[in-house]
């Protein structure tokens, strides 16, 4: 029998029965559907999880920071630790220390508000490290190292801090030691305040800010913030490598350089690892997800089977013309898997289109819960420009692997049922009423 | 097989039929008719014994060998085995299908047999718009597409009328004197036995009589 025949054989069989088949294909369209939407959104959801994240960070920078489980508890980097770090590897272009940042209070209206990112930082190093989101279109950063005045977030200019260049900021921290009896607690002993202009407003940034800029931060010029807190005790050196998109074996270099002068003193954060982490747990959880959706395959693919071997006891008597009229086991066997085939592919078909449409309106409700609630920063509307959003990516590669899912799972399950009617001899299916 | 003690429908059957033979089995209900009709047709191999057709021994023949045997043997069924859901058109076309024959060589010869036994103009209708007599013809007509060596009946006469059946006979006579085919039938019918050249008669399994081939062998060439 030429395949075509066959085809179109298998054909007329789906089309007497179109109830039946069509309510078999909807099967396997809901488990490709479900397949596909939640792959595209999982896909969308890292692509922007990424996309925040690199806002914050720059691929070719090191975090070093001070190992608080590390062998020495009284160690601290200090400002002058940039210098020799700076000196460790030739592929360090750019060194950044961070000062120490305290708690600050500001007082607005009676009201005192604690903010947790006041941060010393040379603006232009800073700027250097971050020209997209250390910029401003609202005042003017200064570059002047001993300049009193300060750059600020987003946030702060909103409520209730509503703070706009040329204002004044007063923020008060409170030096306070560690008393052990009769419980361990802080006790202040002293407070300092000092008042800032606001010289400069940086525009909203989103998503995470570690390291980076951040929409809630206060940066001061490092030599009065050294004054103010009185210390030149680091949060973190920022180091940056002397390429945009390093290799990772200049990281992994650079990395040892510093860790061999440290020793285990100190850690070091790589965002390109630990963006490659986040990316591997993606992964994993879209396996994982992906993996649960395809048990409704699973579960269609049962009914493609159950329906067939209605199918194949209901045509028992056709399947004995088609031998009686000389057709070979194989002929049988492939009428019928043809006609789990069809199914197979226009139910994936159909499964990716609906898998499609299911994940863009998804992407619209989870984007919406998580502007809404203010879960990523910004509130409210202010948020769109750059707030939390998920557009689902379908890849060629999602598309293929949804139609290859989608034909195998037909195919396997109208196996047996195919191979039921081929085996059958003539004269027993031909007595079949 | 009754349960599992099997029970032989025949024992000791020695016949030979010739090409251009026209010849009707008959016997009673449970004689072994049916069973040696599926042994002729190769839809059954014998558990002992063999069946030689066109040279073939069926018990030598694998499943696929055994299909491809069956092309070239017309069977008309008692309830016709029409596919109901294909048209008569489509329904005689089936056989060619199988055979891997081309749309439209298919398409012509069907439409020229369908001709032939005097169903022109109802080539496009469904089994269940046509009567009795005229889906046993469509079942003739899709027998003869596989240029069949010879044409097997199973009991023609037992669900058409006394009119039909003639036009049967006739057509069955007109294509076994102007075209020789070789025709086997299996009938209760005497009328249809009659009008054979040679009656083969079976009891309980074993032949009875089984007139004589070479009166037909002689009429036929």
């Amino acid at each position: 029998m030429r395949l075509f025949d066959q085809l179109g054989y298998a054909g007329n069989a789906i089309k007497t029965r179109k109830v039946r088949a069509g309510l078999t294909t909807l099967g396997i369209s809901i488990g490709i559907a479900a397949i596909v939407a939640l792959l595209a959104l999982s896909n969308g959801f890292q692509a922007e999880i990424s996309r925040q994240f690199e806002l914050g960070f720059s691929t070719n920078v090191l975090y070093v920071t001070k190992n608080t489980e590390g062998p020495d508890p009284d160690f601290e980097l200090h400002l002058n630790d940039s210098d020799v770090i700076s000196g460790l590897s030739p592929h360090i272009d750019l060194v950044l220390p961070y000062l120490r940042t305290n708690l600050c209070n500001v007082t607005i209206g009676g009201q005192n508000y604690s903010l947790s990112s006041v941060g010393g930082v040379n603006f232009t190093a800073f700027h250097d490290l971050f020209p997209t989101t250390f910029v401003t279109t609202n005042g003017s950063i200064p570059i002047e190292d001993s300049n009193t005045s300060v750059v600020i977030g987003s946030k702060i200019t909103k409520d209730p801090y509503n703070y706009k260049v040329g204002d004044n900021i007063t923020l008060t921290w409170f030096q306070t030691v560690l008393v052990l009896e009769p419980a361990p607690h802080q006790v202040v002993i002293a407070s300092h305040n000092r008042t800032f202009p606001v010289a400069a407003i940086l525009p909203e940034i989103g998503g995470f800010g570690i390291g980076g800029p951040s929409d809630s931060g206060i940066y001061i010029q490092l030599t009065p913030a050294i004054e103010f807190f009185n210390t030149t005790v680091t949060n973190s050196i920022i180091v940056r490598i002397d390429s945009a998109n390093p290799d990772q074996s200049v990281i992994d270099n650079v990395t040892a350089a510093i860790k061999n002068a440290y020793g285990k003193k100190i850690n070091i954060i790589s965002p390109t690892a630990i963006l490659n982490t986040i990316n591997r747990i993606f992964g994993f959880i879209s396996i994982f997800i992906a993996g649960i959706a395809g048990i409704s395959l699973v579960v269609a693919g049962i009914g493609i089977m159950n329906v067939q071997i209605t199918s194949v006891l209901e045509r028992t008597r056709e399947i004995g013309i088609l031998k009686v009229l000389g057709a070979k086991d194989r002929t049988v066997l492939s009428a019928f898997l043809f006609e789990t085939l069809f199914i197979g592919l226009l139910g994936s078909a159909l499964g990716i289109g609906i898998g499609w449409i299911l994940s863009i309106v998804f992407g619209v409700i989870i984007g919406g819960t998580m502007t809404g609630g203010g879960m990523m920063g910004g509130d409210g509307g202010s948020a769109a420009s750059n707030g939390f959003r998920i557009s689902p990516i379908l890849t060629p590669e999602l598309i293929l692997w949804a139609v290859i899912f989608g034909v195998i799972v037909a195919i396997v399950f109208g196996l047996y049922p195919a191979s039921r009617a081929s085996r059958l001899k003539p004269v027993d299916a031909l007595r079949s009423e | 097989m009754q349960g599992s003690v099997p029970v032989p429908a025949l024992r000791g059957v020695d016949l030979d039929i010739n090409a251009g033979e026209f010849v009707a089995i008959m016997g009673p209900s449970g004689s072994g008719k049916s069973t040696l009709l599926n042994l002729i047709g190769a839809l059954d191999v014998p558990t002992d014994g063999k069946i030689v057709i066109d040279r073939e021994d069926t018990s030598q023949l694998n499943r696929n060998q055994l299909a491809k045997l069956r092309r070239r043997i017309g069977f008309v069924f008692q309830y016709f085995n029409l596919i109901p859901r294909l048209t008569a058109l489509q329904n005689v076309e089936l056989g060619m299908t199988i055979q891997g024959m081309s749309p439209k060589k298919r398409r012509e010869k069907a439409i020229r047999i369908l001709e032939s036994v005097g169903l022109g103009d109802r080539m496009k209708h469904k089994p269940s718009e046509l009567s009795g007599g005229q889906q046993q013809r469509v079942a003739i007509a899709r027998a003869l597409g596989q240029d069949p060596k010879f044409l097997l009946l199973d009991e023609p006469t037992g669900n058409v009328d006394t009119a039909t059946r003639d036009s049967l006979l006739t057509l069955l006579k007109e294509l076994n004197a102007s075209q020789g085919i070789t025709i086997i039938v299996v009938t209760h019918d005497p009328e249809i036995a009659q009008q054979a050249r040679r009656t083969i008669r079976l009891v309980d399994g074993l032949v009875v009589s089984k007139g004589n081939p070479e009166i037909s062998r002689e009429v036929s060439s």
